[in-house]
């Protein structure tokens, strides 16, 4: 798509100089809105328990899921609370998942002396076939059992289950039901091919080289200093670059200078530092050229719960200069050219891989938007502010492209939605360990990879000797 | 003759001494005529208050202040009862009415 255009010009390179310089202009942004309103945090107060945020979300999902019931179980179908159940007679309950599972690290096990127990080291899944699912409502709560999958279900998440209670007091479920795609409002038809950019986890300040090269190259290109005309042209309809979280990296996080002895720290700067203004320079470069929004990830500094603060301006104080560098908070939401955008950087996509048995990322996100809730382990493993008033990773409207950032590998799908929703999911790579990075296309909804790779064909020799990475 | 013999003259005779700020007995009869009206209305709205708190319906009450549950509730289409609220408006700032029953204790 972007090569193929790219193609169709005449080649210029090694050709001599000529007298007019052929000038592209960038595409101008007809129509921005920025819609991640309600997960900036005003006052924060943490003098509350997470009760109110688990209480509003049921709440405020009640009515989908009655909807979806009458709608799959047929009109007639009672949908009653767990107080008002009679044994064997079949009716629909709504209300929150909990899964118990041994596995789960938990601070209390770990510090409690009578179990002596040496803290567990990480794993990469917790689940484990003794998992027990648990459905509470506003009142009551009651065991699970029958046709449900034990091992894909995570904590947090609500749905409607029809089945009958049995006289040991479990719940025998027959068929359950999520809330499925919010309602979508179509994008307008554009004319011409924009490109939106998404590039996740840049990892600076981890110490190799080659990703450094990478994304030099990504930059370069995005900026119209590299290729020829055809490309240039090409990187001109590039409207917008997101920066999908993980900016830094995971070795910039080190806190071993804090057990050391202060003589032997005296000197030495965090290694975020160095990170930091290397960023500054990148975003100088991009945000010269192009609007560039920055999401921050899991390694960044700023604020570990979800949602995250956009990162503070003083950080980046060669950049922040220009008017089109944005710095946005985590779950990230806007309108582009009328195509509206949701994304985030990772971190509950990666929270549910850990508690559940679904493997694939791009299954994970499409899981997340049928469940109606960006990150439904929310409070549970995953930090979150505690809010009371709303829970606001309830997608109140379908998104057209919804993408989140740090997986281990590309991947793109179009879903179809029960009311004719169309949803672009993308799972933007790693840049640091792939570098991979996204293109979308605004006017098809169609998602290509584009690769900055240096060195590819010598790792495997390198490899051989033991001197690759 | 003298005066018959009463058996309180057996006992020691003291004098009542008169209070440090010169209050007297016959001061607690007036304040006794205010309090009565008051205690009742309050006592029937911090009532109807803790009634609001423990209604299920409207979610937790612990941690936010009754003003705050109460327009939460609102906003979800919980329809919460309007005698609350008004209850709520005429006494701002009075922490037995704006906060939960519980705020006294720690989280």
């Amino acid at each position: 798509m972007f090569s193929e255009q790219a193609a169709q010009r005449a080649h210029t390179l090694l050709s001599p100089p000529s007298a007019n310089n052929a000038t592209f202009a960038r595409v101008s942004v007809a129509t921005y809105t920025n819609s991640s309103q309600p997960f900036r945090l005003g006052e924060r107060s943490f003098n509350r328990q997470y009760a109110h945020i688990y209480a509003t979300r049921l709440i405020q999902m009640r009515p989908f899921l009655e909807n979806r019931a009458q709608e799959r179980w047929g009109s007639g179908v009672e949908v009653k609370k767990l107080c008002e159940l009679q044994p064997g007679e079949k009716c629909c309950v709504v209300g929150t998942l909990f899964k118990a599972m041994p596995l789960q690290p938990s601070i209390l096990r770990e510090i409690s002396e009578e179990h002596n127990l040496l803290p567990q080291p990480p794993r990469s899944k917790y689940i484990h076939p003794d998992d027990e699912l648990v459905l509470e409502d506003e009142l009551q709560r009651i065991k699970l059992k029958g046709t449900i999958d034990v091992s894909k279900l995570v904590t947090g998440t609500v749905l409607a289950v029809f089945g009958s209670v049995r006289d040991d007091g479990k719940f025998l479920v027959e068929d359950h039901c999520f809330a499925d795609l919010a309602p979508q409002k179509p994008a307008p038809p554009l004319d011409t091919d924009r490109f939106v950019l998404l590039v996740s986890g840049l990892g600076l300040g981890g110490g190799g080289g080659e990703s450094l090269l990478g994304t030099q190259l990504l930059v370069d290109v995005v900026t119209g200093q590299l290729g020829d005309e055809g490309e240039q042209c090409s990187a001109a309809h590039v409207s917008r670059v997101i920066l999908a979280g993980n900016l830094l990296s995971h070795s910039t996080q080190s806190r071993d200078s804090i057990n050391k002895a202060k003589y032997l720290t005296k000197k030495t700067q965090a290694a975020s530092v160095e990170a930091v203004k290397m960023l500054d320079e990148i975003l100088l470069q991009l945000s010269a050229s192009v609007p560039v929004d920055v999401m921050p990830g899991e390694f960044d500094p700023t604020n570990y719960t979800l949602p995250q603060q956009p990162l503070h301006p003083c950080m980046f104080p060669l950049a922040t200069a220009y008017s089109t560098l944005q710095l946005v908070t985590n779950p990230y939401q806007a309108t582009i050219d009328g195509v509206r955008f949701l994304g985030t950087s990772g971190q509950n996509v990666s929270d549910i891989f850990r508690y559940s048995s679904m493997e694939d990322h791009l299954e994970i996100l499409e899981w997340t938007l049928r469940v109606r809730h960006i990150s439904p382990t929310a409070p549970d493993t995953l930090g979150c502010y505690p809010f009371y008033k709303t829970d606001p990773f309830i997608f109140a409207e379908c998104p057209h492209v919804y993408f989140c950032g740090s997986t281990p590998s590309f991947g793109s799908k179009i879903i179809q939605g029960p009311e004719d929703q169309k949803v672009l999911l993308v799972t933007v790579p790693d840049f640091s360990a792939t570098q991979t990075a996204c293109l979308v296309n605004l006017r098809s909804l169609a998602c290509q990879p584009i690769s900055f790779s240096g060195f590819g064909a010598e790792d495997d020799d390198l490899g051989g000797l033991g001197l690759g990475p | 003759m003298g005066r018959k013999r009463l058996i309180t003259d057996s006992y020691p005779v003291v004098k009542r001494r008169e209070g440090p700020a010169g209050h007297s007995k016959g001061e607690l009869a007036p304040e006794l005529g205010e309090e009565p009206q008051p205690p009742d209305e309050d006592e029937a709205e911090l009532q109807l208050l803790r009634q609001f708190d423990l209604a299920w319906q409207y979610g937790p009450c612990t941690g936010i202040t009754r003003l705050q549950r109460w327009c939460r509730a609102k906003q979800l289409g919980l329809e919460p009862p309007p005698e609350v609220w008004q209850v709520l408006k005429t006494h701002p700032g009075d922490p037995r009415f704006q906060c939960s029953l519980w705020h006294l204790y720690p989280l």
